[in-house]
């Protein structure tokens, strides 16, 4: 950590952008930014960045490793150079106008010097204090001086002052000090103050995000009053392997394997007593925590789960909800709870209606987990108050125009992302965030220095090695186990090592231009660090190599601290011999180490945008605004996709057409060269340097992006559509609704949805949009005196302000039947449609009803050039047919090929505020990408031997990034890896054949020779 | 028998088992030092060669760990490297090492405890099974 | 620098000893070598004559690429005037690479490599023997007792169908053909659980320690055994065991007989020319084609053209270069087909001795030239119109399903069998 201390002290020259808030949407924010060439300045309230997803155990609905996909983007901005993270601070003033405020930023001491401490974690084993850490959601023990979990970000220990005993009183007594004599770098100092910090800034970004709401004031709830009631977050770090439990599924109170659980969805949440909005995430969230239980817990039988609307909107959500039902076996009830008290044998009794008999039931359980609302931060006042802006009723911060700019505070300037603005999930919430980036950039005019990454020094492959090896003590904690004067002798014997020596602290920047020294001094040509990971520390001494002017791939290092010295304290000599060992491997890879340069590829700075929907025009205008050159391309002759076909917009009221004639004039306003009734016909090239065929032109581009949006399934067939002409879609009601003319009195609309979606066949998932547009006509209806009348079954208004208007439509007298999940509505009538019949299962009885309109919410289907364009363009399609975006959680406007992003309906059906944020995401990811004229290249990625490969084609098949590609020549067939597409996973070049494919920096010769050198005798 | 100390090669994916394996390192979790282990970008770059060698060598056990099914970092790697494990396992039970000596383990970065378990418990099955048949 | 100079004068000692046992001094530089050359004729410049040469009159080794390019496939030698036998010459070469360090370019990551090297282990005690007939007798290597006079060795087909499980060839069925066929002629051959490769690949490329080490423990193997003749139907096993094996070590004390060359002499009930339904042309007994195969509809109908039962089926047959250079064995294999009911062998434009390399060889230096080579050997056989292309070499066969591999899947179209597989599919199992 003492390679980048977070910045102290004086503000930078450049203005920066402060983000405030380490979650998964600030980091997102500040990397964009932070490649895009801007200073950004990451204030974080607790000790380490990472946020809610750091304490996720896996993502839906793949069930990822959440801190594995996390942590590489915590040291990848850790490591940025346009990034300061200043964590453990708060932002206490904003003062000044849009494009030049001045912000200050408390830095509380944490009482430990950042420079110095190197995270070992001795203290904490000493510290006598043991307080509930927050980390674990107060399921596990944390010291007064700690690190809130493993991975911590920056891995800096900060003493608490609530808890430590030395600031009982309030101000500091010396009464223990145990932390500061342990302490092998003497790092801790009671008499650090606080610093105050002013930073020139010029756009803020808010990803503050939420909290769990405590359930305790739920008293029938009984949450406090046992032991195995918990709330979501406690399950979840229960679930974590990395957890207070391990991972294993206990019950608190004894510990025993529980055999039966009850979800609680709506804790809090859709509730005016509490709060009135959906927290948009819980549906599935529980859902994946039943299966991870079940897996982590066989001895589980029993999920009772139980619900109000199952929301699982997102993509592959559906499958998943299905997947926990018929997979895991869970028992889906669509009732809430009355009250959760003692049951008979140590177990809980839940107390709810049976919704199939309408009588009240009840369920004894083990355990009990409450997924209770996701609440604003706590914050979110002060900092409000702060920062000059508004907060919402519900608690969140307020958007300007949740409609036409889901990033917008009330304050100019001032953006906000993630769920500061309201519960979102994490793509969501990481598309909202590269959005906010994209807007705040546009403040910062010129003042963008994007990191220059020159040519590395380069050293003749075929010189003689001379390797030196740094074996560090890492203070106690190596040395404490592990002879590192022994291990650095011993590797002095070695072949080829023409220096070795044992350092106290190889990280610090003494030891740095130590190492430096030596390299020149002794003209080394390879260098092994036998120290700690080389997850985290790999690229600084990688740094320092090239510093030295040695090609920084002809370093290595022997993982002897987190692998070997601490895993292994009990055996000290077994330990040594280990470290000998790693060091040897290291020593003789080393030596098969070949230097590699990065590729520089000029690109062409300019985007080509697909599709000129509202997605497409925002991702233009987003693009332009930044200077660079954007081509829009439409299919149709007129711009406006989808929206052409709304007449007015949920929460607003307003007339979709003012909203599609601000942005085209906007659009118009900026030099953005639009082709109206063009497709591309032809695309070659690869990232910064797309070359794109039109009917009448070829353009070059540096990145494209996909905004095809999607069409209207029709209902063919389906519930008399066909049959009748007053079965119409939602479409062509919202036609009816244009203008404002009233319906007669007591006319009967009659919405049915989930035609065509959800599905078994076709189109299984839901297609998020359709609930909040019925609601929104029927409420308009009603206004216009109609009767109207909802046939569901679920209401997914999971926005921000869907809860409202489901609300409004109820207040209003719009009606609402929950048909069966398995059963059609039965439409019936003579020349017109004239009753419905239904299978209510509210009533729980067939109900039969009039009509004089149907309409039809039906499923938005991937836009009819999908398939052409993913051919064409190589982006994989997902089941349900739209684009697959490169990571489901991580990655929702990328795809798989780089420079290649998708926005708004073309990754899958959603609203126009969610289609607006991505599109603006996107345009900042083109900020990032053509930041500078040119891309450097990863270096270590796999190339092809042309004269050993034979085309079978083994690769290709192989690689899902498309970097092998078939070529021909007048000599015949032969692949060639594009190494713009390369990631360098080396998946071929065990594949391959003929060997042909050498994965460059892993190649076999290396690996080869750290096996045999280890069985050498 | 008794002093037998098995000598085993581990071969841990960056993205999620090495990152396992120092988190089973931060959280101090001990195991028996009989690994060593080889850094690869993904478990899908082990090849059936590197495993080979490693018995041919003198390995009493080979460990090979990656993300797991569908978390791979990159996609697909590990969905290959399960196909070549499989293959690999079955040479090397025809070459009359039992197949317990070559583990695949799907490991992620918040796997410290399964990391420390797994190295554990693969360990004591080596010490069960003994010096490999090839080094008797 | 004495160490230096013991170790150039064994070399210049081998270099000499060479020249003068493959009579590369007898080069008369006509160049037929390099003509027939399968490497150059697919498109690279590869000339045997130019390499003894340059050994013989200014002392010049082969370069690093040169040493390992030679597919060892002896169509020079077969042409050469002055029997200059320039597959031995390059694979001698080769050991003296080996000990500079110049390494081959292996294939597959070098598996097959390490699994040759593996099977010298003296500790080794295989597992690969659990696909075997039923009836076959399989013995341990720790239970051998000198009473097991007739042994069939199976070879490396057990690990190559692991490796290639992708291309569904089941190798393996050619040895569960061999022993059925051999079983049907009366015999009751013994498999050894332990024996190991046979060493071909190590000794081809030059590693004679390793083909010594595999040589010997083999050798010792059979020895416990009592073998008194030893059955293979690998042509690169068969010519290592009956060749080599007496070259480097010594007499063997036993008799090696290729199980297609015994088979045609002592045909299975089934394949008897005298069979009572074959009212065909009778063909003479490795007659069926003229030598070096003038090719134009010299097909020989025989057996099921009468058998109304079964469809007559066209195939066609490759003479491997270690069954027919090699081992001479030509006649046998068409004599099996002539004898086998609804067969009707369609021969390509070269075979026999002139028959063309499959393009590969010891899992090294394989490459886009190797692809060549193969996809003119298929298009050679497709043009005889035959469904089925044969060959008693699983090698070649693999290398042939590699070629007709394309994205990870291989293609329809011509298919490859193994003449003792398919014989037994048509012969045998009908009786």
């Amino acid at each position: 950590m003492t390679a980048k201390a977070a910045t102290t002290g004086k503000p930078t020259p450049p203005r920066g952008i402060l983000v405030i808030g380490g979650g998964v949407a600030g980091i997102q924010a500040a990397l964009d930014l932070g490649k895009a060439g801007a200073k950004v300045y990451l204030v974080e309230r607790t000790p380490s960045v990472g946020g809610r997803m750091a304490q996720l155990d896996k993502t839906l609905p793949t069930n990822d490793c959440s801190i594995c996909i996390l942590s590489p983007l915590l040291v990848e901005a850790l490591r940025h150079p346009n990034i300061d993270l200043l964590t453990y601070a708060e932002v206490t003033a904003l003062e000044g106008t849009p494009g030049n405020f001045k912000a200050r930023v408390l830095k509380r001491s944490r009482f430990v010097n950042e420079h110095d401490c190197i995270g070992c974690g001795v203290c904490a084993r000493v510290c006598p204090v043991s307080v509930p850490n927050e980390f674990e959601a107060g399921m596990g023990d944390r010291g007064a001086i700690y690190v809130p979990m493993a991975q911590a970000t920056p891995l800096i220990y900060t003493i608490d002052k609530e808890n430590c005993l030395n600031f009982a009183g309030g101000t500091y007594e010396p009464v223990c000090g145990k932390c500061a004599e342990a302490c092998p770098k003497k790092a801790i100092d009671f008499e650090i103050e606080n610093e105050e910090i002013e930073l020139d800034v010029a756009s803020v970004i808010v990803a503050t995000g939420f909290d769990e709401m405590n359930p305790r004031p739920i008293r029938n709830l009984s949450y406090g009053d046992h032991k195995d009631i918990l709330t979501g977050l406690e399950f979840e770090r229960m679930l974590n392997a990395a957890g207070p439990t391990g991972g294993r599924v206990v019950k608190p109170s004894d510990g025993s394997a529980p055999t039966s659980l009850a979800i609680v969805q709506c804790v809090g949440s859709r509730d005016e007593r509490y709060h009135s909005y959906c927290s948009r995430v819980c549906c599935v969230y529980s859902v994946k925590q039943c299966i991870v239980a079940k897996d982590h817990q066989p001895a589980i039988k029993d999920f009772h789960y139980f619900y109000r609307d199952m929301r699982a909107y997102g993509r592959g959500f559906e499958e998943f909800y299905h997947r926990g039902r018929d997979e895991t076996g869970v028992n889906f009830i669509k009732s809430s709870p009355a009250s959760i008290t003692t049951g008979s044998n140590d177990k809980l009794r839940v107390r709810y209606e049976d919704p199939a008999t309408a009588r009240p039931a009840s369920v004894d359980v083990d355990l009990v987990v409450l997924t209770c609302a996701m609440i604003a931060s706590a914050g979110t006042p002060e900092l409000a108050r702060v920062l000059g802006v508004d907060v919402e009723k519900d608690g969140y911060f307020k958007l300007k125009d949740p409609l036409g700019d889901p990033v917008a505070s009330t304050r100019e300037g001032v953006f906000l992302c993630g769920c500061a603005s309201g519960p979102k999930d994490i793509p969501d919430s990481v598309a909202q965030a590269s959005a906010a980036g994209a807007r705040a950039l546009a403040y910062v005019g010129e003042d963008k220095s994007p990191v220059e990454e020159g040519p590395l020094p380069m050293n003749d492959p075929e010189e003689e090695p001379r390797i030196g090896v740094f074996v560090c003590h890492c203070g106690h904690n190596i040395a404490g186990v592990v002879d590192s004067k022994a291990v650095a002798e011993f590797a002095a014997r070695l072949p080829g090592v023409a220096y070795a020596t044992d350092n106290l602290y190889t990280c610090s920047d003494d030891t740095q231009t130590k190492i430096e020294q030596i390299i020149k001094r002794k003209k080394l040509n390879r260098v092994v660090v036998a120290a700690c990971t080389p997850r985290t520390h790999e690229p600084l001494f990688r740094e320092t190599c090239t510093k030295a002017g040695l090609n920084p791939y002809l370093f290595d290092m022997a993982n002897i601290r987190d692998q070997c010295s601490w895993v292994h304290s009990d055996v000290p000599e077994e330990a040594t011999e280990k470290s000998k060992d790693l060091v040897r491997m290291a020593a003789f890879r080393a030596m098969n180490l070949k230097p590699l340069q990065r590729k520089r590829v000029e690109i062409d700075r300019s985007a080509l945008v697909l599709g000129g929907g509202i997605s497409g025009i925002q991702c233009a205008i987003d693009i332009a605004r930044q200077g660079l050159d954007v081509v829009l391309i439409e299919k149709e002759p007129a711009l406006g996709g989808l929206l052409r076909n709304l007449d007015h917009l949920f929460p607003s009221g307003a007339a979709a057409s003012d909203l599609l004639k601000a942005k085209i004039e906007e659009l118009e306003s900026l030099p953005i060269a639009v082709f109206k009734g063009q497709e591309i016909e032809a695309v070659d090239g690869f990232v910064g340097n797309f070359e794109v065929k039109l009917k009448d032109r070829e353009l070059k581009t540096g990145a494209i992006i996909l905004a095809t949006g999607g069409i209207a399934r029709e209902p063919k067939g389906r519930l008399g559509y066909d049959e009748f002409d007053n079965v119409i879609t939602s479409s062509d009601f919202e036609k009816t609704l244009g203008g404002t003319e009233k319906f007669n009195e007591g006319e009967h609309i009659v919405f049915i949805q989930c035609v065509g979606a959800r599905e078994e066949e076709g189109y299984t998932g839901c297609s998020r949009y359709c609930c909040q547009v019925s609601l929104k006509q029927a409420l308009e209806a009603v206004k216009r005196g109609a009767q109207a009348t909802i046939i569901h079954r679920d209401i997914r208004s999971f926005t921000r302000f869907g809860e409202d208007l489901y609300r409004d439509a109820r207040n209003a007298g719009v009606s609402f039947i929950r048909r069966k999940d398995d059963e059609d509505v039965d439409v019936r009538g003579n020349g017109r449609a004239e009753t419905l019949g239904v299978f209510d299962t509210t009533l729980l009885s067939d109900v039969e009803l009039e009509c004089d309109t149907v309409v039809l919410a039906v499923p938005l289907l991937p836009s009819d050039t999908t398939a052409r364009l993913g051919e064409m363009l190589r982006i994989p399609l997902g089941s349900d047919g739209f684009f697959l975006e490169k990571h489901i959680k991580l990655g929702p406007l990328e795809t798989n090929t780089e420079g290649i992003f998708l926005c708004g309906c073309a990754q899958y059906p959603k609203d126009i505020p969610d289609s607006l944020a991505q599109a603006s995401g996107v345009a900042a990811k083109v900020g990032a990408l053509l930041s500078k004229p040119y891309v450097n290249l990863e270096p270590a990625t796999a190339f092809v031997r042309r004269q050993l490969c034979r085309a079978c084609g083994t690769c290709v098949d192989i690689c899902e990034y498309h970097a092998p590609e078939l070529k021909q020549d007048e000599t015949g067939e032969y692949v060639e890896i594009n190494e713009a597409l390369c990631k360098g996973c080396g998946t071929c070049a065990s594949h391959c054949p003929t060997s042909a494919i050498v994965a460059k920096h892993y190649t076999d010769e290396q690996i080869e020779s750290m096996i045999d050198i280890l069985f050498e005798k | 028998m008794a002093d037998f100390e098995p000598r085993i090669v581990a071969f841990a994916c960056n993205w999620c088992s090495y990152a396992g394996a120092d988190l089973a390192g931060v959280s101090r979790l001990q195991y028996p030092p009989n690994i060593r282990t080889i850094r690869v970008m993904c478990s899908g770059r082990v090849s059936p060669g590197h495993i080979i060698r490693a018995f041919e060598h003198g390995a009493d056990g080979v460990f090979v760990s990656g993300c797991h099914i569908n978390d791979c970092h990159y996609g697909f790697g590990n969905r290959w490297a399960e196909k070549q494990i499989e293959k690999t396992l079955k040479l090397v039970e025809m070459l009359g090492i039992e197949p317990d000596r070559l583990k695949l383990e799907w490991i992620s970065a918040s796997e410290g405890e399964k990391f420390a378990t797994s190295i554990r418990t693969f360990v004591e099955r080596i010490k069960e099974l003994g010096r490999s048949p090839l080094q008797r | 620098m004495e160490e230096a100079r013991s170790k150039d004068e064994a070399r210049a000692a081998e270099v000499a000893s060479l020249i003068k046992d493959t009579r590369a001094y007898l080069c008369i530089d006509c160049s037929k070598c390099t003509g027939s050359c399968p490497i150059g004729k697919a498109g690279s410049v590869y000339s045997p004559r130019l390499l003894v040469q340059h050994l013989v009159l200014d002392g010049r080794d082969p370069s690093e690429t040169e040493v390992w390019r030679c597919l060892t496939c002896g169509l020079c030698r077969e042409r050469c005037p002055s029997d200059v036998d320039f597959p031995r010459f390059i694979s001698r070469l080769r050991a003296t690479a080996l000990i500079d360090g110049n390494l081959p370019q292996t294939t597959h990551g070098g598996t097959f490599q390490e699994l040759m090297r593996i099977q010298a282990n003296e500790r080794l005690r295989q597992n690969k023997m659990d696909w075997l007939p039923e009836w076959v007798n399989a013995r341990g290597a720790d239970d051998l007792d000198g009473s097991t006079e007739d042994v069939y060795f199976v070879g490396c087909a057990p690990y190559f169908d692991v490796v290639f499980a992708d291309f569904d060839l089941d190798l393996k069925g050619t040895h569960e053909a061999a022993l059925e066929l051999l079983k049907a002629t009366g015999l009751n051959p013994v498999v050894l659980r332990d024996e190991r490769c046979c060493g071909h690949d190590a000794l081809w490329s030059g590693d004679v320690e390793l083909f010594r080490k595999l040589a010997g423990r083999n050798l010792e193997m059979f020895k416990a055994a009592g073998v008194k003749r030893l059955f293979v139907s690998c042509p690169e096993g068969y010519h290592t065991f009956a060749h080599e094996y007496p070259a480097h070590l010594g007499e063997l004390g036993f008799e090696v007989i290729n199980t297609v060359k015994y088979l045609a002499d002592n045909p299975p009930p089934g394949f008897d020319m005298e069979g009572d339904t074959n009212t065909g042309t009778r063909p003479k007994a490795g007659g069926v084609v003229e030598a070096d195969g003038a090719g134009d509809g010299g097909a020989v109908t025989c057996g099921a053209a009468a058998d109304a039962s079964t469809r007559p089926e066209e195939v066609t047959y490759h003479d491997s270069c270690r069954m027919g250079r090699f081992s001479g064995i030509y006649d046998e294999p068409r004599k099996m087909l002539a004898m086998t009911r609804g067969v009707t062998l369609k021969e390509m434009e070269f075979t026999r001795a002139q028959a063309p390399c499959c393009g590969s060889n010891l899992w090294i230096n394989c490459d886009s030239l190797s692809k060549k080579m193969q996809m003119e050997l298929l298009e050679e056989a497709r043009k005889t119109g035959a469904g089925v292309m044969l060959t008693a070499c699983d090698k070649c066969r693999i290398h042939l399903a590699c070629a007709l591999m394309q994205n990870g899947h291989v293609s329809d179209g011509l298919k490859t069998d193994n003449i003792l597989r398919f014989l037994y599919r048509k012969g045998v199992r009908k009786t």
